[in-house]
This record gives structure tokens, sequence and C-alpha cells, in this order.
């Protein structure tokens, strides 16, 4: 959705002129914002079903505009291309447009904003503004971005760590009526290690209440815990509760580890109690382990594992931020699973990959 | 003779008197300020930058602005302590304790930037004479920790014995040795507060390894706009 795809570069002329009409019409603004380029470039190596593999260059190109010097007011315009060799495609997207201002009492959004409700990085139930992408995200991304989409949205604090938020989300396409629109609130309270959220969004585009709760608790350990169910409308409630019921929680950790060195743990899990414990659905887990040392490297370890299967996809790897703004990675994804099962050494579609090695650069300009 | 001496005794400052000078010197009202981190190692030199806003004592919100890290900030509400990435928009909740985590791989910690609980709540001080330190009168301080629990086990402060701004201090392992050393070059004076502007700590165990701390602009007791302080002034 918001992307463009193009394979034939007969194409191409249309695309640089919208290009160039975009730094065009941009230039204005660059007086007052801050821009940030960021390239990513990577280099993969990857075994695709039984035998085949595949040597796959590939890139994202990131171009931000932030605004700066106004207290009031934030707004950012943020334009990815992604290339790859493998297809021939290259996309342009809209990661984001929006602008925030702040009155006295209130802040609002509007515009393709990212936002992010309830507990968890990669599972994490309390997010009724978009499913959270779970098994299916990459882990071979340097960084996990979040998710944006269409919006207006009002903020009232409450107290320094209490607000209630209020929002809603156009349609996901222009064809469908208004009755599509997304609408809701959430109200996030914190008390002592205690955080709280409650959230409620009603679907138009398929007549469904959302519902979540939220918890993080901050005293032996950082934990969290998310529970979201959804009521189609004229629905039973228990049987709802039932079906629906996703349940994901976390913890994590962040402590000095050796010398100057600093170690972060985190590990999350998704639950659906009354699913199908079968590989697509049932029980996830994700883990992550990080070790920062001597300026700017880091050792990185994450994982996903299917309890019920027995399946795991672990990915080991390096980062180093060797000179200003750019950073080499190196990371390798392992599956580890029998045939059949999620995480398969060689999987049965050969869309999926059982081993992949990935090197690469990002360099931010 | 006697006479004389009795102003020179009643001027004399135990240690806990020094450090809690030192420490209302660095305390404010609010202030607002803008500054740099560049780190040095073999490979060259990495430049990030900050803006920061203070309340009191231990109220404050650090937002990077350097554009390999725009946007990221911590903020810090007496023991609550909440890191914002902006691209994953995630808000990490840690304890106190995170304080002493380095900033951006440097050889500073939050609590360098952010302010902490006060020295004399982890260390014991002795003052262990005074001394001159660049052509600057300075009391020595040596501080020894309370806990364990702390980054460095001792720490010997030279602190300016007119304007209570440290000069420079040693922060050391329990054996004494000498693990990072921050010096002050330069220091700016605003409505009666003596503030280090540029200040240079070097890892002493690691080669051609140093971070420099430079602040680029201070204001005392600014306006500071609703909500900076607010878990939703993150986003």
């Amino acid at each position: 959705m918001g992307h463009l795809i193009f394979r034939d570069s007969g194409k191409m002329k249309p695309v640089l002129f919208a290009i160039l009409l975009f730094y065009l019409l941009m230039f204005p603004l660059w007086g007052e914002s801050t821009i940030i380029t960021k390239m990513e470039l990577y280099d993969t190596v990857a075994r695709m079903g039984e035998s085949t593999w595949l040597n796959n260059g590939s890139g994202f190109l990131t171009v931000r505009f932030d605004q700066k010097n106004n207290k009031h007011v934030k707004s950012q315009l943020r334009i990815t291309a992604a290339s790859a060799s493998y297809t021939g495609d290259f996309s342009f997207s809209i990661e984001r447009a929006y602008v925030k201002f702040r009155f006295p009492y209130f802040r609002a959004v509007i515009g393709k904003a990212p936002s992010s409700w309830g507990e968890g990085l990669i599972f994490n139930a309390g997010n009724l503004l978009f499913a959270d992408s779970g098994i299916q995200t990459n882990l071979m991304q340097q960084d996990f971005s979040g998710t944006a989409a269409w919006m207006t949205g009002i903020t009232i604090p409450l107290s320094p760590f209490s607000y209630t938020e209020l929002v809603s989300l156009p349609p996901d396409s222009i064809f469908l009526g208004i009755g599509a629109s997304k609408a809701g609130g959430r109200i996030v309270s914190a008390s002592g290690p205690v955080k709280i959220e409650a959230g409620y969004l009603y679907d138009g585009s398929a007549d469904i209440h959302k519902t979540s709760i939220s918890f993080q608790v901050n005293s032996l350990l950082n934990s969290y815990i998310s529970a979201a169910a959804y009521f189609p409308a004229g629905s039973t409630f228990t049987k709802s509760l039932k079906s629906s019921l996703l349940i994901t929680a976390g913890l994590y950790s962040m402590t000095n580890f050796g010398y100057s060195g600093t170690l972060f743990y985190r590990l999350e899990t998704r639950i659906k109690p009354n699913g199908v414990w079968t590989q697509d659905d049932g029980i996830y887990l994700y883990s992550e382990l990080s070790y920062a040392f001597q300026s700017g490297k880091a050792l990185i370890l994450r994982g996903f594992i299917s309890p019920v299967d027995r399946s795991s996809v672990i990915v080991p790897g390096f980062s180093w931020n060797v000179f200003q703004g750019f950073t080499f990675t190196s990371l390798i994804s392992l599956g580890t699973g029998s045939p059949g099962s999620t995480f398969a050494w060689t999987p049965e579609s050969t869309a999926k990959s059982g081993f992949s090695l990935m090197a690469g650069v990002s360099v931010v300009y | 003779m006697v006479f004389f001496c009795i102003p020179l005794f009643v001027s004399a400052l135990s240690p806990v008197e020094i450090i809690t000078k030192l420490e209302s010197n660095l305390v404010y009202g609010t202030s607002e300020s803008t500054g740099r981190i560049i780190i040095t190692d073999r490979f060259g030199k990495r430049q990030s930058s900050y803006l920061s806003y203070t309340r009191g004592k231990d109220t404050s919100m650090v937002e990077f602005t350097g554009k390999e890290n725009a946007g990221q900030k911590i903020l810090r509400i007496k023991d609550e302590i909440y890191l914002y990435y902006p691209d994953a928009e995630e808000v990490i909740r840690l304890r106190g304790s995170a304080l002493k985590q380095s900033i951006i791989g440097s050889d500073m910690s939050y609590a360098d930037i952010a302010g902490d609980k006060s020295l004399l709540d982890s260390y014991n001080a002795v003052l262990e004479g005074k001394e001159s330190v660049k052509g600057i009168q300075c009391y020595r301080i040596l501080l020894t920790a309370k806990k364990r629990n702390v980054s460095y086990q001792k720490q010997t402060m030279w602190i300016d014995s007119k304007h209570f701004i440290y000069v420079k201090i040693n922060q050391r392992a329990k054996s004494g040795k000498v693990l990072k050393e921050l010096t002050v070059r330069r220091f700016k004076t605003v409505s009666g507060h003596t503030i280090p502007v540029d200040i240079l700590i070097k890892d002493m165990l690691k080669k051609n390894s140093s971070t420099e701390f430079l602040v680029d602009s201070f204001k005392l007791n600014p306006s500071i706009p609703d909500g900076t302080f607010n878990l939703q002034g993150l986003w």
C-alpha cells in the first residue's frame, strides 16, 4: 500500500521527472528543515527451498525532512526507495508525512504518522491500530521500524505519566465509504512501577469492536503483558472473547556488563489460548540479546522459536559504527526445524529461505 | 593571633559542604542547552548533538539532534527513565540504575547529562587537601563508594574553591587505578552559576579514545513548553 513498483525501464522517465519535481517543490522547505538521508545496501546469499542458492543485492534509500526551530509544531516527510537485483523491481513509498502540533491543553497529529499502542516490539496484542508483523518480521533488518497510517488524533495529558488519546483513521481505500473508517482511543496511566493502558478501536471495514489492556511493570524485572479481544457486531460476547483472545508478554533488561559494555536482553511471547496450536496459531517466542561495547560495536543474537513444532530461526550477527554515519552489519539467519515446520532448514516453499548470510552497510548523512 | 585564626577556622568547609555547594551550583530552576558529543577513537571522530531541558535536580528531557540518532529522547522524572526510539516508535521504561549506561557509545553516561542523585548518597567524601590545577586553587576530595553498584569505586575530584565547580575528576577502580580522567577545559558563568562547557573525558584503558562534551548554548531559567516533561511529550 502506498508503493509504486516498476519493472520496465521504459517507465524511468516519468519517475525521474516526478523525483525532480518533488525536489523542486521541497526546495523551499530546506531552509527550515533538517534533511537526513539514510542509504542501506546489502548483499545476501540465501538458500531457497531445497537446493537453490540465491545471491541478491538490495538497497533502501530513505530521505527524511524534519521541521526544526519550532517547539510547538513538528512535522516529518519520509520517502523511501527500495530496489533488489533479484526481482529487478524498484519502489517508492511515502513512509511518513505528518504534522504534530501542541496547544496548552492537548496535542494533535494529522497525516501519515506512526503510532504504537500496547506493549511489545515484535509481538504486541495491544496494538489495535496495526496488527503486528509477528513471525513474519524480517530479523535480518538492522532496526525495526514502526508502522504508520493516515490518521487524525488528539492527545490530552492528564499527568506527567498519564494521558488519553483519541484517533480516527480513514478507510484503506478511497472506494470504501466512510463507514469503513476506524475510530477509537486509549487511556494510559502510570503509578509507581506499574503502567496501565486500555484501548478500544471500532473497525468499520469489518464491523468489529477491538479492545485491549496492557500492563508494564518495572520492579525487579522490566516486564509487560498485553491482551486483546475482538468482538464482531452482533456476535456473542463469550464466544468472541474465547475465539479472539490474544495475549502477548515480554521482559527486558539493560545492564552494565564488563568494562563500559551494555547488555540488552528481551524475551517476548505470543499466545492464543483458545487457538489451534498448530504452525499458524498457538504460541511463539521471540528472543533478543545484544551486547554493545567499545564505541559503536555490538554483537547481536535474535531468534524466533515455535515450541509447538520445536523449530526456530536463529540470527547471530555483528554491527559496527566504524565512522561518522557509517555502520557495517553482518547477520546470518539459520532455520533449525525439520521440513514442514514453521522455521525449517529446508522450507517446502521455494519463496522461503532456510539459511541466509547478509553483509551490508548503512550510511547516514 | 587568635583573632586572625578564628575567621580562617570558620571559613574552612567540610567535604560534605564542598560537595553540597558543587551540586547546588549545578542545579537550576530550569535550563535549556544545546551541545555536542565528539567521540574519538583510532578510526577518527564521530559527533552527535543534543538539546536538553532540565527542571530542578531530577527532571530532564534530552533529545538527540544529530543525523544518526535524530529524535531519540531520554525523559527522566525522579527515578523514572523513558528512552524513546522514533524509528521503532518504541518507549523503553527503565529504572534509575540505567542512568549509568553509556550514551551512544561515548565515555559519558546518561547521568552526566541528565543529572543523578547526590554523590553523597553513594560515596563517603574525604577532604585530602588543597591543590592548584591549571592555576585554579582546588579542594581535592576523595570519594569512596558506600555500595558496590556504582560505576566507580573511588573518585578523586578537584573542585574550584571559589566557584565550586569540578576542574578535574579521576574515576578509579577499587585498587585505585585510574579508569577515566575528566578535565574541564572551559567554564561559563551564567547568573552566578559556573557551568563547565568544554569537558574532555579520556578512557585510560583504551589508546586514542576520548570523548569531548561541548555545551554550545545554555539558558538559565527559560520558559519551557508545556508537556516537555510528560510521557506524551515523547511522541
